[in-house]
């Protein structure tokens, strides 16, 4: 893969970096394994069939905003293994989040202005 | 992200693209960029001349039109490409290599390691080889000559090992002499035996360690021999080996006195050009140009001082406190175009050496940016001389660094588009995120712990390298852009204003893609175990 292809990439992907959200979910989980796959492999697919099948219980919820604002739930009866992927997604959200920033936006910004304009015609 | 931010990202992903493609973020050593190769192959040129297998040195005249032209046999100062290639595949045939004329890694990496006198050399391999005996004996034919100890230096159509006893005798002697001379600088440690032996080879190619033993000698002035016949090879050993590091650091002296056909210390225009480049060194160093002026005071005192003072950057320098020093000297530099010409002058004039001398201009780098500043004018042709000699050097450590961030950001990358997370199990774990980093986690009630613990750590893993990555990329980015802003977008100087940049943060880097290396280690073994 280019670096061009892997910059457009990340840059169509990404709409809001300003807002970090994670949720939870525990429950029997009941799905075929062709949901986990190719074009069906959509959250909404998975939670349709998921549901479908059992119950599930968000178990933990954090909203992190830029400013610093933080909104968290933990379920006070969720598995030791379940609060910890729940935290352990939430550094990996901010380091990777950061690390967008740093890469990308802080880049493009720098770019800006430092490279001369592909000439226009009239 | 606005329109003009996505055409942004477009252009620099294009940029980086560009970047990698033409060798300005790091060298491949099996580059084909023209610049690189001919370059490379100029100092080649180079190299077999000291080894005695080129009649003639390459010439330095960057007037010469060959050179505009990219003609590689009239810019070594030869008449046809057939010597050189001859050349080649002599020492080639002689270190063992695969005789076909073209200088590809291995024929690089033994030249280097024979004729460089900067570059590790492997002892072993030379000398338990049979069949590379003959360059052997022209490498260490070249060390002695340059310390000084033989009259002559390698030449072509010698056949050292067999044919020519003379001068089988003259590198004997020379041993004979070198063994004597380490006697001399370091009396209480175990006699060499003067022969083609591994602990006598090894010290004769050692040049850093020849530098700390003259250094010690020095600071022991009671060590001095008696005997006159002692006394005057010691003098002459120690003008010699700084006069080779006067060499390696891009000062104007050679090594070896090949004009006159002989090494050894006498008042002539050999001489001379020592004495400049010391006071020139002197000065360089922050030192009145009168402290070395041999009429001024003992040579001695000069040469304790000036063996010291390498020892001293070597070791002890501490890093450069202020790295806008850095930046602050290529920009008063770029700004004084006369200052520039000479500059490009230099660096195309620097001819072999601009390989040579990585760790000696390193820490010679570190020191004059931080006295540079205001007498860049003076010394700043001096100062982008060195530092062109150390990109060559840095640019293949960092290569290696560049590679393992780019595949760290690839990873990413991946991660990035991943809208399920790799190795997820809806018996256990399934995560999903988005490309703003949002995750959806779903814990079976009867998953194994173990097998979410699993997941869980080889995703803040992968988040990890893709951080770390970024970072060196951004940096190399950041790099490549301010390359741009300058104007100057091929050849050395690109590649030297983008290295005085990387020089900065070079250490950062890497800590980094060592960071990034050992995670990927960890993270395939968190995939191993799933």
């Amino acid at each position: 893969m280019s670096f061009q292809t892997a910059f457009e990439s990340v840059r169509d992907g990404i709409t809001d970096l300003s807002q970090l959200n994670v949720r939870t979910f525990t429950g029997e989980i009941v799905v075929t394994a062709a949901k986990l796959e190719g074009k069906d492999a959509t959250l909404a697919g998975f939670l349709k069939e998921a549901t479908q099948q059992g119950k599930l219980t968000v178990v933990g919820y954090t909203n992190m905003k830029i400013d610093g604002d933080v909104d968290q739930f933990i379920s006070a009866t969720a598995a030791e293994s379940a609060i910890a992927a729940h935290n352990n997604a939430v550094q990996a959200g901010q380091a990777s989040r950061a690390a967008t920033l740093d890469l990308f936006m802080g880049l493009v910004r720098e770019g800006i202005g430092k490279i001369k304009p592909e000439a226009t015609t009239k | 992200m606005n329109g003009k931010e996505q055409a942004a990202f477009s252009r620099l992903g294009a940029a980086l693209d560009d970047a990698v493609q033409l060798g300005y973020v790091g060298i491949d050593p099996q580059t084909q960029n023209a610049d690189v190769v001919r370059a490379r192959r100029r100092v080649v040129g180079e190299y077999l001349f000291l080894l005695g297998y080129l009649a003639k040195r390459p010439a330095d005249d960057t007037r010469d039109r060959s050179q505009r032209t990219g003609d590689l046999s009239r810019s070594l100062g030869h008449d046809s490409d057939g010597d050189i290639r001859e050349a080649v595949r002599n020492f080639q045939r002689d270190a063992g290599l695969t005789a076909d004329g073209w200088v590809g890694p291995e024929t690089w990496d033994a030249v280097q390691q024979l004729a460089s006198f900067e570059y590790p050399t492997d002892v072993t391999r030379w000398i338990s080889g049979e069949k590379q005996r003959e360059v052997l004996w022209r490498a260490v034919y070249l060390r002695l000559f340059a310390f000084g100890l033989t009259k002559l230096p390698p030449r072509p159509n010698s056949r050292l090992q067999s044919k020519q006893e003379q001068t089988a005798q003259d590198i004997s002697e020379g041993l004979g002499d070198f063994v004597r001379a380490v006697a001399v600088l370091q009396p209480s440690a175990p006699k060499l035996e003067p022969a083609l032996v591994r602990e006598t080879v090894s010290l004769l190619f050692d040049q850093h360690a020849v530098c700390a033993l003259v250094k010690v000698y020095l600071d022991n002035p009671a060590w001095a021999p008696k005997q006159k016949q002692n006394l005057q090879l010691i003098k002459s050993f120690l003008c010699n080996t700084a006069r080779i590091e006067l060499w390696l650091y891009g000062y104007n002296v050679d090594i070896g006195n090949f004009k006159r056909k002989g090494p050894f210390f006498k008042p002539d225009r050999f001489t001379q050009s020592f004495d400049s480049a010391m006071q020139d060194f002197c000065s360089d160093h922050g030192k009145e140009k009168a402290f070395c002026a041999r009429s001024q005071r003992e040579e001695s005192d000069v040469l304790g001082w000036f063996f010291a003072h390498l020892v001293a950057l070597r070791l002890d320098l501490p890093d450069l406190q202020n790295p806008e020093d850095a930046d602050r000297v290529v920009e008063r530099v770029l700004a004084d175009e006369k200052t520039m010409t000479g500059v490009r002058g230099a660096i195309k004039s620097l001819g072999a050496r601009l390989w040579d001398g990585v760790t000696r201009a390193w820490n010679w780098i570190k020191s004059v940016f931080k006295k540079v500043v205001t007498t860049v004018k003076r010394v700043a042709k001096r100062v982008i001389t060195n530092i062109s000699r150390f990109v060559h050097g840095a640019a293949l450590k960092v290569f290696s660094h560049v590679v393992a961030a780019i595949k760290a950001v690839v990873d990413g990358v991946d991660f990035l588009k991943e809208k399920i997370v790799r190795g997820s199990d809806p018996e256990h774990m399934v995560v999903f995120h988005d490309k703003d980093w949002d995750f959806e986690v779903f814990v079976n009630a009867s998953a194994d712990p173990a097998v979410v613990d699993n997941l869980t750590e080889r995703i803040a893993l992968r988040c990890e390298v893709f951080a770390v990555g970024g970072k060196i990329v951004g940096n190399l980015l950041s790099i490549f852009l301010s390359t741009l802003r300058n104007g100057v977008t091929t050849g050395w100087f690109a590649l030297m204003l983008a290295f005085v940049r990387i020089f900065k943060s070079v250490k950062q880097l890497r800590a980094f893609s060592q960071r990034a290396l050992t995670l990927m280690t960890e993270l395939d073994g968190l995939r191993a175990q799933a």
